[in-house]
């Protein structure tokens, strides 16, 4: 027993793409609705090579409208039809990461302006993320970094193997634009087992986040690798695949994302980097939780390409000071 | 069961009684935004929000099917020192939640396949990725309880 609302959904389109605006709650009274009108688009003759679902109002989806949307999905795959989603906030993406589907939907930044307009309240996604010269520069350094790394690849990989048993390279899940999550790749610094024995190292940061100066389980080539920062050469892979930026925030682990308060969530907008604010101003002495998010935050407000410039620059020179890394 | 307004240490509960009718979802939303407080962070509140709305769209779609629609769904909820604790009400006939979500797992191994049966996908997910204690049974005088329990 499903009750109808009557609910209207409000569709804008110019000749080939159709833009759907999602209500605040798409849930199950509002779901039937839903995939008439996904499914009426769709069928559109001629068939539209678009369609925006349009998420800046949603507040809220249930598992009826999970089930339209991959319903949605599979009807417009099969038409070669595009399924976008806008505007989507960040309870909607822990929603579908919930769901496993976070990655199956293509969720982009609103890009196009559509006549007639709709001064409705949405999200601006951070700029940096559009911007193809940061991209083009992130492609151009990711080629430079991987080259370098290509050339100490074989004696630090000989050094890593003597000094301790294990793989060469080490990847952990972290959180990336919007939370999604990748895995980030670095040269490995740590005995093998080094996850299992973290519960056992006192953490001395203060607030969301792991880190400890004196770790034991750091091999003594791991120290080095860290002290020189050569362990973080392998990110460039992380880089040209579009996970990462050259510039950004600091990557965080999905548990720290899972202890953030509303406010961290903004940490998100932009992709992490392999430097950024906390890499320059003051790097390993930053202890408290606040002020690594407080950095990020900075960062977003202070966002231009001559900004980015200068923070790698400032990263060369810091690489190059005694008392940068621990 | 134990009386959770009672239970030692509680930082804030509320009950709430609806009918059984889905357009009480708002309600039922906009009730749970006070429970968005320390020490329940973001990601279990929005973890508990979805817990919640499927629980009480389970109890009207399925326990209370074949029931009028004046009949109640109690929600409750409780913010404790080291848990958040939700429960959903409901005076169906008793079936086995276990098994509906071991057996959806089963067959949809790959997410996109699916367009049903989302609801028990989600309770999975909660259970086994993201350690919530997810626990359905018959009470006393006919009542069965929905219990979603998370230990920071």
């Amino acid at each position: 027993m499903i009750q109808q609302s009557s609910i209207e959904f409000s569709v804008i389109h110019t000749e080939e793409l159709y833009l759907l605006q999602l209500p605040a709650l798409l849930t199950v009274t509002e779901a039937v609705a839903f995939r008439t009108k996904c499914r009426e688009l769709i069928e559109t003759k001629p068939t539209p090579s678009k369609i925006i679902l349009d998420f800046a109002q949603t507040t809220f989806i249930d598992s009826s409208a999970i089930g339209a949307l991959v319903m949605c999905l599979k009807a417009a795959r099969s038409c070669q039809i595009e399924l976008v989603l806008w505007s989507v906030k960040p309870e909607i993406v822990a929603i579908l990461e919930l769901a496993g589907l976070d990655r199956q939907f293509t969720i982009e930044a609103e890009t196009l302006p559509l006549e007639p307009s709709s001064k409705s309240q949405i999200e601006a996604t951070h700029p940096s993320i559009q911007s193809r010269t940061k991209r083009a520069i992130d492609i151009a350094g990711a080629i430079v970094g991987l080259g370098i790394t290509a050339v100490v690849f074989v004696p630090i990989a000989i050094a890593i193997k003597l000094d301790s048993p294990g793989a060469i390279l080490f990847s952990q899940t972290r959180c990336g634009h919007l939370g999604r999550r990748f895995q980030v790749w670095k040269f490995r610094s740590m005995v093998s087992d080094a996850e299992q024995l973290k519960a056992q190292v006192e953490n001395q940061n203060e607030g969301a986040f792991f880190k400890n100066t004196h770790d034991p389980r750091i091999t003594r080539v791991g120290r080095f690798l860290r002290k020189t920062s050569l362990d973080e050469l392998p990110q460039f892979w992380n880089v040209l695949c579009g996970e990462m930026s050259l510039v950004g925030t600091r990557p965080p682990l999905p548990e720290e994302v899972d202890r953030y308060e509303i406010a961290n969530w903004q940490r998100l907008n932009v992709k992490p980097g392999i430097t950024g604010e906390w890499q320059v101003h003051g790097r390993s002495k930053i202890r408290n939780f606040e002020q690594v998010i407080q950095l990020d935050l900075r960062y977003q407000e202070r966002w231009n390409l001559k900004y980015d410039l200068e923070l790698i620059l400032k990263t060369i020179v810091v690489l190059f000071r005694k008392d940068s890394a621990f | 069961m134990n009386d959770l307004a009672a239970t030692e240490g509680v930082i804030h509960f509320d009950r709430l009684i609806v009918q059984t009718e889905l357009t009480a979802i708002s309600q039922i939303l906009a009730w749970f935004g006070t429970f968005q407080q320390s020490p329940v962070t973001q990601a279990i509140w929005l973890q508990g929000q979805i817990g919640l709305v499927e629980g009480f769209t389970n109890a009207v779609r399925h326990a209370h099917e074949e029931l009028p629609r004046q009949t109640p769904i109690k929600l409750e909820a409780g913010i404790y020192p080291n848990h958040l604790e939700i429960r959903v009400w409901d005076r169906g006939s008793p079936f086995d939640l276990d098994a509906l979500i071991d057996r959806v797992e089963q067959a949809y191994p790959n997410p996109i396949e699916h367009e049903a049966h989302w609801g028990a996908a989600l309770f999975k997910k909660l259970r086994d990725q993201h350690s919530w204690q997810i626990d359905y049974r018959c009470s006393r005088e006919g009542q069965n309880c929905l219990k979603l329990t998370k230990f920071y």
